[in-house]
């Protein structure tokens, strides 16, 4: 029997249930007749016993019957925990003699010290992601680490729903695993996120939020895993040949990387990976080999990502160029507007006036805000050749808020004249007259201003 | 995968509850009430109907044995209607277990559904049901400190339910 289960263990072992691994494991062992009728029914009645017990537990012995969700509930909790005990089990072999041997309740108690082993080390472990943690605006991570894994520890009962994943676990990692649950699944998390925290902190956080800015400007919003995004943009600095540990990209870079990579066969691609990965490690000085296995297994998906980017010529999407906030904005504040009949009496006036040097006088005395002055721009009191003599008594600045005004609106590069007014039209052709260095200066301003 | 437990739970139950019941009847044979094997088996099934019609799952002999002791003694059970009734206060126990939301243990509850029976509701099961422990569920739904607080008006005219219930 017992050389039967070690040459029957790798097939068994494939057919067990991670999450559910004690009644998957009870499932194959009776199906593989591993397990005896006698044996099964030994372990039916103590598992009632144990059923009957934890429902006292729970009901304070004050009452004999529940109902049947709280008692699912319950038979899949002990079922979780006596699972623990026997994946505690140094290999499958033992698993199954210690299943045949051991009193199951023994395994439950077992099992129920295991939890709360565990608990105490995720606490540890969360304290590590905490004290690792990210200095970064986006929402799931911060919500999941503040908010969702404190709420897992608030909620999680060990006694009667160990099987249960409470909590709200939403920020994604590069590498999750699905087919675990309750504290394991816990567990699993924060040691992953503890990982990708650590590799992390090889960058400057400066340069990881801007990654975050330019892959979208609503990163802090998206699902999004962040190591991934920095494990890729560094592979992509290793793939043009750099060195230290910026995340800086270009577009020549990409186009090296694809001149490099195109047309490569699958192994001497795979290859110029496999370099490029020890680069990495050589690079960054990484000698964790939690670390290593985990990037590793991350750089195999990003792998895929690269081959399918450069047949499809997006590398841009993937390595991604930094683009940072812009510091130097100038936020403009308009003059005050005036008053609705005393701009239609200035209208008038300009209107009647027969020359373009009375109406610049009136232009220059009486209004004191851009708006008003688009707005007498739009009010047909100016004809099209005195836009020229308007604008040429305007400085850089109010030059540089009109070209902003028509960026905003319509764009500057928009080539449909029909789509803009009048005096946008003759403000492009005067801006055009004006000479490169000075039509470089307002083009600068411009970019700086926020209307 | 085949649920090991629920269903291991049947073939000791009847054997454990005749034992207890021999021992009660034993004692409630001086008021002419006994329990053969015949109706424990019926008894035992209805609990069954009526785990399953209230969604509930009970391990051992259960409330069983508590109801008929409890009961047994009552003035208003005769042996004609002996099983008949055990079956109706099994029945409604369960559906009042949920709609007290499990916050009111078994002997508590046989408690307040015997002192009901044979003092306020002279033997009515009907009154014992739609009253009673009606006005208990609404007390803890309402979250009212006591739930066997009966002092408040309760929801249904008496005089009103007593006529539904002789119709």
């Amino acid at each position: 029997m017992g050389n039967s289960i070690i040459n029957k263990e790798d097939a068994l072992r494939g057919k067990l249930s991670n999450e559910h691994y004690f009644q998957s494991l009870l499932e194959v062992l009776y199906s593989n007749h591993i397990l005896s009728n006698d044996e099964m029914q030994r372990i039916q009645l103590q598992l009632m016993s144990i059923l009957n017990e934890t429902i006292g537990y729970y009901t304070k012995d004050e009452s004999s019957s529940v109902r049947e969700e709280t008692a699912a509930q319950i038979t899949s909790s002990i079922y979780y925990t006596i699972g623990l005990s026997l994946k505690n089990q140094p290999d499958l072999k033992e698993a199954i003699n210690t299943l045949q041997k051991e009193d199951l309740k023994y395994l439950f108690s077992q099992g129920e010290e295991i939890l709360k082993s565990k608990t105490h080390e995720c606490r540890m472990l969360h304290e590590s992601v905490l004290r690792t943690r990210l200095k970064t605006a986006n929402l799931a991570y911060i919500d999941t680490l503040d908010y969702g894994i404190p709420l897992f520890f608030k909620q999680y009962d060990a006694r009667f729903a160990s099987h249960e994943t409470p909590g709200s676990i939403d920020y994604p990692l590069a590498l999750s695993r699905e087919d675990l649950a309750g504290i394991e699944y816990i567990e699993d998390y924060l040691s992953r996120l503890l990982l990708e925290n650590k590799f992390c902190a090889y960058f400057d956080g400066k340069e990881i939020e801007a990654l975050l800015r330019s892959y979208s400007k609503d990163s802090d919003l998206l699902l999004i895993n962040i190591f991934s995004l920095v494990l890729t943009n560094f592979a992509g600095c290793i793939l043009a040949g750099k060195v230290g540990n910026s995340l800086e990209i270009n577009q020549e870079e990409r186009k090296y990387i694809k001149s490099q990579l195109d047309n490569l066969s699958q192994e001497a691609f795979e290859d110029m990976i496999k370099t490029a990965k020890e680069k990495i490690f050589h690079q960054l000085d990484i000698e964790d080999k939690d670390l290593i296995r985990y990037v590793d297994r991350t750089i195999s998906i990003i792998t895929k990502e690269i081959r399918r980017h450069i047949e499809r010529d997006t590398l841009k999407n993937l390595f991604i160029t930094l683009k940072w906030p812009d510091t130097k904005r100038v936020k403009f504040e308009d003059g005050e507007s005036l008053e609705d009949s005393f701009f239609r009496d200035i209208t008038d006036e300009i209107r009647d006036c027969s020359s373009v040097e009375d109406k610049i006088e009136i232009i220059k005395q009486e209004l004191h805000s851009m708006r008003d002055l688009i707005d007498v721009f739009e009010a047909d009191c100016i004809f099209a050749d005195e836009f020229e003599d308007i604008f040429s008594i305007l400085g850089d600045f109010e030059i540089s808020l009109l070209m902003k005004y028509i960026s905003d609106e319509v764009g500057w590069d928009n080539d449909d004249a029909d789509s803009e007014k009048e005096w946008q039209t003759e403000f492009r052709i005067y801006f055009d007259t004006l000479g490169e260095e000075r039509r470089n200066q307002i083009i600068r301003i411009s970019d700086e201003i926020e209307l | 995968m085949k649920d090991f437990l629920i269903d291991a739970s049947n073939s000791v139950v009847v054997r454990q509850i005749l034992d207890e019941v021999s021992e009660i009847n034993k004692r409630t044979s001086e008021y002419n009430l006994t329990l053969s094997e015949k109706d424990v088996q019926v008894i035992v099934e209805h609990k069954a109907t009526a785990l399953r019609n209230t969604g509930r799952v009970e391990f051992g002999a259960g409330v069983i044995t508590k109801i008929i002791s409890e009961f047994s003694d009552s003035p208003y059970i005769f042996q004609q209607d002996y099983v008949e009734k055990i079956n109706e206060l099994v029945e409604i126990f369960y559906y009042y277990k949920n709609e007290t939301l499990d916050q009111i243990g078994d002997d508590a509850l046989i408690g307040f559904m015997k002192n009901c029976f044979d003092n306020a509701c002279q033997g009515n099961i009907e009154l014992l049901r739609h009253k009673y422990l009606e006005k208990v569920a609404h007390n803890v739904k309402f979250d009212k400190p006591d739930p066997f607080d009966m002092e408040e008006d309760l929801e249904l005219d008496d005089k009103e339910l007593e006529d539904e219930v002789e119709e």
